[in-house]
């Protein structure tokens, strides 16, 4: 027998809709890898309505709770609410051959990644060299190179990666705040930051910003290596920056 | 030491690929633990043995069982809410407590699927042997019809198996209403029959011993219960069908079995006590009464439940065994899954034969057949015990690392756990449960286990690394590449 329809909801319990909705935002708005704790903190929800809503949630198929068991992260379901923001995003010709004229050149993986307002994006991986998986990079901004452009580039990095953030991924990953603090000034000094092992042990990384003519920071170019060939990738920085340098304008 | 990478990227394939992800809705997976119950088959022998040891105080004795029961189902949807897995309690408390724990409850659980399944084997055996003699099937009354009958159960069980999880649970869903259907009609029948004239024959005020005993095996009826848990991989939307099954299925099972057991307090007063003493008195009473068709139709509704549960113990057995292939705990081959129906053909084809021949081999030592299913059960009924009293161990340790531990969950795990372990070891103690020779050969077997799991240790210690393995989110279920907002923009 099932209930009455009046019985089943009456829409008379805004306050859980609400606050399933602010559990949703609070996931979406602090990035994959938010702990059920951070968001009970953040939303001032009780911590075991926060939990129930997050299992909920997982359930339903907007959030999904990653690997580790610890973090949540955004599901795909919540792609199908905003229609095609979800799909793989596009870049003209002209970009794709400017990469292609790179990769024919280079024999590491070269990717163009693009900065959203809440996401990096894979706009154009190497066909040969599959990227590390994004969801990866974005719970460890600070140990990956496309992160730290990111990072680099804002006044304070602790405003959008606090400091309960920084997680160690591998053994090698930094984690102490000054460390971080000397490694971003480095970045900034540099115009292009690196990651070996610290990610993925296996992998190390070069990444260099593409900028907008009003000096944002739109999009890396990504290069990719077995770590231990990760001496091999700085020499061929000023190739790479001169290939950024012709996408910025195709792809802002 | 070197550098070791602390954290698991995130996969594009699931460490299960070969299962038939996400198919199962959840009257599917509902069946899967109803079948592992034999809810029929142990609501007419169950009872039935509780009311021989405590009288009227049985319907007592199955509420307290309902009630922990309830409460470690409470327990285990703690990590089916949160964990999609093929090995159910096995995966769940690896999270918590770390592989040789764990390992020992896979362990434990496998011996109460394997010793579940070899009694339903037997028990479907002589079922179908009764069944065929009634519809003039003149056949030679002996071993040799029994060992046929039960190779013809397990063959047809096994052909189910490796076709489909999706057609096993279906049968077992069918098969599983009509024999709770017509148990619960035949009770009731044989109720309307009752004279008045009771002469309380019943055991009147029964010792603490007898009723803990009862609430023990009371507990056994509900064993299985929790083998949903191995669909998590298969399920449509295993966080919402996985959980709502394990809650489910204790409560409904407990008002069918009270049901019986208050029916059968009835039944049984004035009959002569020798009958609670048979292997299945409900059966028993029928033939008491030359109802020929009454005892047709039970013994077509315990064998199809024996059937239902023949199949949902080793479904459940052999997921665990899968999930161990795929670790390095067991044999590779374990892990095989067919290409075209998303079932571990492999492991199905290794357990079954030995499901079938174990008992058959009991049969030939033991002086009866009604020894031989009580060896079998209270052997599978350790098995899960133990199991379950791991598992809730593991729910606070398990939510602590999580990171969301609520007084809740704290509560029911600490009086779930202690009333398991208050209940075997006060049994052990003042009885030595049933068969107190099967709390050694549970414990022979547990060695073999955990000579298995130190030998391992010394040979592949990486492989301990592995273990807990479950159906992870993949790169194609998440929203890609989510970081958190930068700055927010300045307003003006």
């Amino acid at each position: 027998m099932s209930p009455a329809p009046d019985q089943y909801l009456s829409g008379r319990q805004p306050k859980a809709v609400q606050s399933a909705l602010q559990v949703l935002e609070e996931v979406a708005r602090r990035g994959a890898g938010v702990t059920a704790k951070e968001v009970a903190r953040a939303s001032g929800i009780p911590p075991a309505t926060t939990y129930r809503l997050l299992n909920i949630l997982v359930a339903e198929g907007y959030l999904v709770r990653m690997p580790d068991l610890h973090g949540f992260a955004l599901g795909q379901k919540v792609g199908g609410l905003v229609g095609g923001a979800a799909a793989p995003p596009t870049v003209c010709h002209a970009a794709r051959m400017t990469l292609h004229d790179l990769r024919s050149t280079i024999r590491f993986g070269v990717h163009l990644v693009l900065y959203g307002a809440t996401s990096i994006r894979v706009a154009d991986g190497d066909p040969d060299h599959p990227f590390t998986s994004a969801p990866l990079i974005t719970r460890y901004l600070h140990a990956s190179a496309i992160g730290r452009l990111h990072l680099g580039d804002q006044h304070d990095w602790r405003s959008v990666w606090p400091e309960a953030r920084l997680r160690a991924a591998t053994d090698l990953t930094t984690t102490a705040p000054a460390a971080i603090d000397a490694l971003l000034r480095d970045v900034r000094a540099r115009g292009h930051a690196t990651q070996r092992g610290e990610l993925r042990l296996d992998a190390a990384c070069l990444a260099v910003p593409v900028r907008s003519h009003t000096g944002a920071l739109v999009a890396a170019v990504a290069l990719s290596a077995p770590v231990a060939r990760a001496d091999a990738l700085e020499p061929l920085v000023d190739q790479v920056r001169a290939c950024a340098e012709l996408l910025g304008p195709l792809v802002s | 030491m070197s550098p070791r990478q602390r954290l698991g990227v995130i996969l594009n394939e699931s460490p299960l690929l070969g299962l038939h992800r996400r198919r199962l809705g959840f009257l599917e997976v509902l069946a899967q633990s109803v079948a592992a119950m034999a809810p029929s088959a142990a609501a007419v022998t169950i009872p039935a043995i509780v009311i021989g040891l405590t009288g009227g105080a049985a319907i007592w004795a199955f509420l307290a069982a309902s009630v922990i029961v309830i409460l470690v189902g409470y327990c285990v949807t703690q990590f089916a809410r949160r964990m999609a897995s093929a090995s159910g309690l096995y995966s769940y408390t690896a999270k918590a407590l770390g592989a040789p724990a764990a390992f020992t409850t896979g362990w434990s659980l496998m011996i109460g699927y394997a010793g579940a399944a070899m009694a339903s084997a037997l028990g479907g055996g002589i079922y179908l042997g009764s069944l065929a003699g009634m519809l003039g099937f003149d056949h030679p009354q002996g071993q040799l019809t029994l060992a046929v009958c039960v190779l013809l159960v397990a063959t047809a069980a096994a052909a189910l198996m490796v076709r489909g999880i999706q057609l096993s649970a279906r049968v077992s869903l069918a098969l599983e209403v009509i024999s709770v259907a017509l148990v619960l009609a035949i009770l009731l029948t044989l109720l309307l029959s009752v004279d008045d004239a009771s002469t309380g024959t019943l055991v009147a005020g029964p010792g603490f011993d007898d009723i803990t005993l009862g609430i023990l095996l009371a507990v056994t009826a509900f064993v299985g219960f929790e083998s949903a848990g191995t669909l998590g991989a298969e399920a449509r939307n295993p966080f919402r069908a996985v959980p709502r099954a394990l809650l489910w299925t204790p409560v409904a099972l407990a008002v069918l079995y009270l049901v019986a057991v208050g029916a059968q307090i009835s039944l049984f007063e004035g009959q002569p006590t020798s009958l609670l003493d048979g292997g299945s008195p409900v059966a028993d009473l029928t033939r008491l009464q030359n109802r020929d068709v009454l005892t047709f139709l039970l013994d077509l509704g315990i064998f199809t439940s024996w059937f239902a549960c023949l199949m949902g113990s080793t479904n459940a057995l052999v997921r665990v065994l899968l999930s161990m292939g795929r670790e390095g705990v067991c044999p590779a081959w374990l892990g095989r899954t067919h290409r075209r129906f998303g079932t571990p053909y492999v492991a199905i084809a290794v357990t079954v034969p030995v499901i079938a021949t174990v008992p058959l081999v009991v049969v030939q030592i033991r002086p009866s057949i009604a020894d031989v299913f009580v060896d079998l059960l209270t052997l599978s009924a350790y098995g899960y015990l133990v199991s379950y009293g791991l598992v809730c161990l593991a729910v606070p340790i398990f939510l602590r690392k999580l990171g969301e531990l609520t007084p809740a969950p704290v509560v029911v795990a600490v009086i779930a756990t202690t009333s398991i372990v208050f209940l075997v070891c006060w049994t052990i103690l003042s009885f030595g449960f049933a068969h107190g020779a099967f709390a050694v050969v549970y414990l022979v077997l547990m060695m073999l286990g955990w000579a298995h799991l130190g030998w391992l240790r010394w040979r592949q210690p990486g492989v301990l690394s592995e273990v807990g393995l479950y159906d992870e989110p993949l790169a194609g279920d998440m929203l890609p590449d989510m970081f958190p907002a930068m700055d927010p923009p300045e307003q003006p």
